[in-house]
């Protein structure tokens, strides 16, 4: 069993350790973290792979020069240092040096179909791992981060806001879920689209509606799902919170969760296994919900050219086997007046919107950059859309947008299929 | 020159093998190039390699100068003593192996692309002939040098000389790449590969002042079943320029060049006296394209895609030139073993050549150059000479050539003046002189001066007592 | 460094590069150390282990004047680091110093007029494929070394011709020029572009060569700010064939045959491709790697790469089926061969990288030799050598004979690499055999080997090594570039 996976709470410096010593020993600067593959470049000017390394054009900021400074610490050779902090989390943890670095080294899996090598670097493994270190040393995380954690474990979101208006949402949907205990469906909203990206919301319980699924939301039950304290190593706040989302939710006869979120859905689905967590429902994104039920549902025509941007945490990091690429692709292609052309680097090289592991608070001038990169390579392809799955990744494209004056629209997939599913 | 030099060097290689009589010392003392002619003191004619390590161990005791000389067909100055001094004469050295699965040729100094041509024969096997040089040239010398070859558009400039054995100024031996490795218990390859390639590649276009070469290995190419040779020709030089780049776009040939009408003319008329109407009657510019190869290969591959892509330029191929029937052949015979320089002299007596590299799209430009200033004269009469010197015709080599009588002062120094001022307006407007020969040493260093330095930082420590050829380039 | 650095030296370095230029964190600094011998370490062996004092990432080529103007000033060593796996001693920090990385020095420029491509140090391989993929008409020939490596430090270290061996020969072969800044801060520039007026196209001189200064004598010469090289015409077609013989001998009659015919164009490529060479760069991943080299015939195939007009690829396809089976070899089928698209057409994702993957415990070492067709019964009497050593090493050996040179030059380019098994110290015996076989080119060692380099350097080349070290000496009188590599003691 993959040591990452299976992450031990009772001893995480060790485990943290444990995980680190079998992946940075495995690194031998290769360089493969660096830019795509030759195979996988399409052209000059979208050749780069990561963000961290691309944005400070520094070379240890790619994940071989992290393997190499953690391997540092684990024999005492180094230190924490302020670099070393900012080498872990200048970085958005897209996994696309793991993707690059998988590609070149293989992998081999075991009787569970889990991922396991021997010799293999992992360094998306490494990276988490070694933030989760920071964090057991404390050193981690970044200053910066400390202000959402405190206000995860405080007001159940990082955006500074009152849980009391988690719900306020609803009010735009003019749509009420039914109660939980007679729902076929939770719905669970996540912090940015019920604080910041609304539309997402209320596009998806749109949806929900026009399937003629009976769904509820978790109501105050509803906190953060974790994810931003998972992808900046601090495992144990993180269980806290993931911990009454699982309760919340087994609480209630329905089979299916569904989120719209894809950093709640890779919580949910993969790190909830990972801390041990038992989720009863089957977890889904609304990507593929949608994409099951495509039969079901008529659409009217909206002429726009899109193309579809790959979040990470439903992409990559669904490794190696539950990343969903194709189904958001399927149901624009579906859409009656949709034009989808594609970007160069997409699926599962992917090039990062930027803000996701923390980078968003922490260093929002390398999240821009990021989300900048991502709209000249949709300009190029001569997009007037970028659609993607995730309201993280919207809500960063739209900073990006207005601080570049971009004249790109962005849209989650829910809003485009709400969209085209007109009014009632 | 100290005494006892002359004594310690006849004890080397026998005092018939020394040359003080002023007539006898007239080939080592000028060339038909402007150079001012100089005599050495004494020549010395050398047979091995170990000869000529001990005379140069003896130049550093005493400090006389040296001036290495192989078969005399340099033809720009390089091989007359600057400052009096000993010339080597390396003629005798003529020492030849073929190694016929390497393709290659291990030969010492003396020996003439015409004698290698003649044992390479018989294992099917043919040497790189230089362009404008006489196949008396010093095969290894002629490489060393970087003289431009008919081959380059097909190999390149880089590796025709694979290795070599060099006597350094202290008097020390060397070898470059694979040979560099001396006690090797297997038979060393001639590889140019070795660590610090660069400095085992700093030999060449030295003409000389780093070290003497005493042995070298050359490529040898396939004598091939089927040589045809056809032409285009044109009125204007840049679709010269054009046909060049068309023949590199299908990759056919193996040797390709051009030559105005009155450089043809000088290469291939029966006498001198009939060049001049024959020149008249040639077209201005012809491109000769010689397809080698398979039989099939010639008449089924290269020839229609030389036809195709000459269509795109509206080219046409012939296979003899108007008012110069027979012409395919006198390609042939003149590749196969050239008069080069020694026919061209013929036409008045003496033949000086500029030779230039430059970036195709500026040759039409620099020829306007070389008409302005021969006006003086008539431009009708210079010669040029072109070619792609590298793959896909990336560079021309461009050279440009006067007749002079050189018994007529008058001329000479007028011919002189528009040598040297053509030169100095070609270099100011683009044309490299990779080899700055004489005044031209002046000419490129003053403006390439760091790269003068570093030659000249290196010369110090190669040879701290200056005596090999000194006052030629550093 | 055992003297900490001049804390004025640190302070005007990054008063004229910026402190956002210059690192001084040992995570940062850790990056200039470590490599794949890292893994020993967790055996207890002894492993290189010299820190930088400073890290650097320099903008321009006046950026690294400056940092080698002040070390001369201060005494300081400079180490010019590429990207990927040279760590095994051939760049490394041997008394401290500054480490110059050039993730910042990424230009790249293409003149269509000199036909010339010009980068900069920072530029990945990988990254100057890219800038000609969409070009309708130009292209570079690419070392099919790591494509992450980058484009100076690679060409200048050789590069790695596969498929493209006798047209294009190795990546100096087509080196047009280089911009360097020699160790005591002079900036060289060589050929045609030496005259500050000239146009940067032509290699050669003025007079004696310098171009290749900075080829093989990994960064002790100085740093290459710029290299330009020749670009060609991108081909009508390609096209590839592939020939298996069940002896060595009449593999190498074949290829031999070869040589007697060629006229220089058609043929790009003529090389025994051996199955840890091939396989590895046609795979999509480690698992198929492995089945393709168990796949494979035992001497690997004869690879001929044609390239031309349609007539003329047509024409070479037919005539190398011709010499194939005249030797007794069958030609691959068409399937089989798009199968090693990833080797032939160049692709350079994994390289030897992915051949040193086979388990954590094995380590890759490797010998290249440069030899000619005369030295193939020497060859076989070393691999004999090899077969007959009594401790485990991975079996079968990867190497195989590939003829190189640019131009139909006939010199031969040997690679055997193979695995030794490091948790069994009697593998390591393996490594001291190679020395035997004194016919070495010096492009790869392990680090376990380092202070032998130089004594066999000296041994092995003689006047000629003590030629390099006094060039070594003038332009870099106070050993500071990569000092203690080969052409100087630490």
């Amino acid at each position: 069993m993959n040591s990452f996976n299976k992450v031990d709470l009772l001893n995480l410096r060790e485990w943290a350790r444990r995980v680190i010593d079998e992946r940075a020993y495995s690194c031998i600067r290769c360089g493969t973290c660096r830019t795509l593959l030759q195979t996988h470049i399409k052209s000059f000017n979208f050749r780069a792979s990561c963000p961290s390394g691309a944005y400070t054009k520094v070379d240890c900021y790619h994940a071989l020069g992290k393997q190499f400074a953690m391997q540092g610490i684990l024999e005492g050779a180094i230190t924490w240092d302020a670099r070393l902090i900012d080498m872990l989390y200048k970085d958005p943890l897209c996994g696309l040096c793991q993707e690059n670095c998988t590609y070149i080294n293989g992998i081999l899996e075991d009787d569970n179909g889990e991922m396991y090598v021997r010799a293999y670097p992992a360094p998306y493994e490494m990276l988490e791992a070694a933030r989760v270190l920071a964090v057991e040393d404390k050193v981690g995380p970044h200053p910066a981060q400390k202000q959402f954690s405190e206000s995860i474990i405080k007001n159940h979101n990082p955006y500074l806001e009152p849980h009391a208006r988690r719900l306020d949402w609803l009010k735009l949907a003019e749509i009420s879920p039914v109660p939980p205990s007679e729902a076929d469906v939770i719905y669970f909203v996540g912090c940015t689209a019920s604080y910041r990206q609304r539309e997402v919301a209320v596009s998806t319980v749109k949806i929900l509606r026009k399937l003629g699924l009976r769904f509820a939301t978790l109501g105050g039950d509803e906190w953060c799902c974790g994810s931003p304290l998972m992808r900046t190593g601090q495992y144990a706040a993180a269980l806290r919170t993931l911990a009454h989302v699982v309760e919340a939710i087994n609480k209630y006869p329905a089979k299916m969760v569904v989120t719209s979120c894809a950093g709640c859905y890779r919580v949910l689905s993969r790190d909830c296994e990972r801390l041990g967590l038992s989720l009863r429902p089957e977890v889904k994104h609304t990507a593929v919900l949608i994409h099951e039920n495509l039969g079901k549902l008529s659409f009217r025509k909206t002429d726009l050219k899109v193309t579809y941007h790959d979040p990470c945490h439903i992409g990559r990091h669904l490794y190696p086997r539950r990343s969903i690429y194709e189904e958001p692709r399927e149901v624009l292609s579906k859409l009656p007046g949709v034009e989808l052309v594609e970007m160069e680097r997409i699926k599962n090289y992917s090039w990062c919107c930027g803000s996701g592991g923390g980078t968003k608070s922490a260093f929002p001038d390398l999240a821009i950059w990021a989300a900048s990169e991502r709209i000249r390579e949709a300009n190029a392809v001569g997009a007037g859309v970028l659609v993607s799955t995730c309201p993280f990744c919207d809500l960063n494209f739209l900073d990006a947008v207005r601080e570049k004056n971009s004249k790109m629209e962005v849209l989650d997939l829910t809003q485009i299929v709400a969209k085209a599913l007109g009014g009632d | 020159m100290s005494l006892g030099f002359k004594e310690q060097v006849e004890r080397v290689v026998g005092s018939e093998n020394i040359i003080e009589e002023p007539k006898e010392l007239e080939p080592y003392s000028k060339d038909m190039s402007f150079v001012t002619p100089r005599a050495p003191v004494f020549a010395v004619k050398v047979r091995s390699a170990e000869e000529v390590k001990a005379i140069v161990q003896l130049a550093n005791i005493f400090r006389v100068p040296i001036t290495p000389f192989s078969c005399g067909q340099n033809c720009q100055g390089a091989h007359i003593p600057t400052l009096g001094g000993v010339v080597l004469d390396l003629s005798q050295m003529k020492g030849l192996e073929i190694d016929e699965l390497s393709r290659n040729a291990i030969i010492e100094p003396g020996v003439t692309f015409k004698e290698l041509a003649e044992a390479a024969k018989k294992y099917g096997l043919r040497p790189l002939y230089p362009v404008t040089l006489p196949a008396e040239a010093s095969v290894l010398v002629t490489n060393l040098e970087r003289c431009p070859l008919y081959s380059w558009y097909r190999y390149g400039s880089e590796l025709n000389l694979l290795t070599m054995e060099i006597v350094l100024p202290n008097g020390k031996f060397i070898g470059t790449g694979q040979w560099a490795m001396f006690n090797r218990k297997y038979k060393q390859s001639a590889s140019p590969e070795t660590i610090a390639y660069g400095i085992s590649r700093m030999f060449l276009g030295a003409q000389g002042t780093f070290g003497i070469a005493t042995k070298g290995a050359v490529v040898l190419k396939n004598i091939h079943e089927a040589n045809e040779v056809v032409f285009m020709t044109f009125n204007k030089l840049g679709d010269v320029i054009s046909a060049f780049k068309q023949v590199a776009k299908v990759d056919v040939g193996e040797e390709v060049f051009a030559m105005n009408s009155i450089r043809f003319a000088a290469q291939f008329a029966g006498s001198p006296s009939e060049v001049k109407e024959l020149a008249k009657n040639l077209p201005p510019w012809i491109v000769t394209v010689v397809l080698r190869g398979p039989r099939d290969e010639v008449a089924e591959v290269q020839l229609p895609d030389l036809k195709d892509s000459a269509k795109e330029i509206g080219a046409t191929l012939v296979e003899d030139i108007d008012g110069m029937p027979g012409s395919a052949k006198l390609i042939l015979n003149e590749l196969g073993l050239p008069q080069g320089v020694k026919k061209l002299a013929r036409v008045r007596g003496a033949y000086n050549f500029i030779p230039t590299i430059a970036v195709p799209g500026d040759v039409p430009g620099l020829d306007e150059i070389v008409a302005e200033v021969a006006s003086k004269i008539n431009n009708a009469e210079v010669a040029r000479f072109l070619m792609p010197a590298d793959w896909a015709a990336r560079a021309v080599y461009y050279e440009v050539g006067y007749f002079r009588d050189p018994q007529n002062t008058d001329e000479t120094d007028m011919i002189k003046n528009i040598f040297y001022e053509t030169s100095e307006k070609l270099f100011m407007s683009g044309a490299f002189f990779d080899r700055p020969y004489g005044p031209w040493a002046q000419m490129v260093y003053n403006r390439a001066n760091t790269y003068y330095r570093t030659l000249a930082r290196i010369k110090k420590i190669i040879d701290p007592n200056g005596i090999m050829n000194p006052g030629k380039l550093v | 460094m055992s003297v900490p650095l001049p804390t004025e030296f640190v302070s005007i370095l990054e008063k004229r590069l910026g402190s956002e230029n210059v690192q001084k964190e040992p995570s940062a600094l850790i990056h200039f150390t470590r490599c794949r011998e890292s893994v020993l370490r967790k055996l207890g062996m002894k492993v290189h282990d010299i820190m930088p004092d400073l890290a650097v990432t320099p903008t321009s080529t006046d950026d690294i004047k400056t940092l080698i103007e002040l070390a001369n000033t201060f005494k300081v060593p400079v180490i010019p680091f590429g990207a990927t796996n040279v760590l095994n001693t051939w760049v490394v920090p041997t008394r401290g110093g500054v480490a110059v990385d050039f993730s910042k020095m990424q230009a790249l420029t293409i003149n269509r007029d000199t036909m010339t491509v010009t980068v900069e140090p920072g530029v990945l391989t990988n990254e100057l494929w890219a800038a000609f993929l969409k070009d309708p008409e130009l292209e570079v020939w690419i070392s099919g070394g790591p494509g992450q490596s980058r484009v100076i430090a690679q060409w200048t270290f050789g590069g790695i011709h596969k498929t493209g061996n006798v047209r294009f020969g190795r990546g100096y072969n087509y080196i047009v020029s280089v911009e360097m800044v020699l160790p005591d801060g002079t900036l060289l520039r060589t050929g045609s572009s030496a005259v500050p007026f000239h146009k940067d196209f032509w290699p050669h001189g003025p007079g004696p060569e310098l171009t290749y200064l900075p080829v093989l004598s990994h960064g002790e010469y100085g740093i290459v700010t710029k290299l330009s090289l020749k670009l060609n015409y991108k081909p009508a077609k390609r096209d590839y064939i592939m020939g298996v013989f069940k002896t060595k001998d009449s593999l190498y009659k074949a290829l031999a045959a070869f040589t007697k015919i060629e006229n220089g164009r058609a043929i790009r490529g003529l090389t025994q491709a051996p199955h840890g060479i091939i396989a590895p760069y046609s795979s999509d991943y480690f698992e198929m790697q492995q089945r393709l080299q168990r796949a494979m015939p035992r001497l690997g195939f004869l690879v001929v790469a044609i390239e031309g007009t349609e007539r003329t690829v047509k024409y070479w396809l037919k005539k190398s089926k011709e010499v194939i089976e005249k030797y007794g070899g069958k030609v691959v089928p068409k399937e089989i061969v798009d199968v090693y698209n990833g080797y032939l057409d160049n692709i350079s994702n994994a390289s030897i990288i992915r051949s040193s993957r086979i388990f954590r415990k094995w380590f890759l070492a490797g010998r290249w030799i440069s030899g000619s067709l005369h030295d193939l019964e020497a060859i076989q009497k070393w691999e004999d050598v090899l077969l007959g050593l009594k401790v485990p090493w991975y079996r079968p050996w990867y190497g195989g004979l590939q003829l190189y040179g640019t131009q139909w030059n006939h010199y031969t380019f040997l690679e055997y690499l193979y695995a030794v098994d490091f948790e069994n110290p009697e593998s390591l015996a393996v490594l001291s055999v190679i020395p035997a076989w004194d016919n070495i080119r010096w492009r790869y060692n392990t680090g376990m080997h380092a202070e032998w380099k130089q004594r066999a350097a000296a041994d092995i080349f003689g006047e000629y090594y003590a030629l390099c070290l006094r060039v070594k000496k003038e332009i870099d009188p106070n050993n500071l570039m990569n000092p203690g590599i080969v052409f100087t003691t630490t």
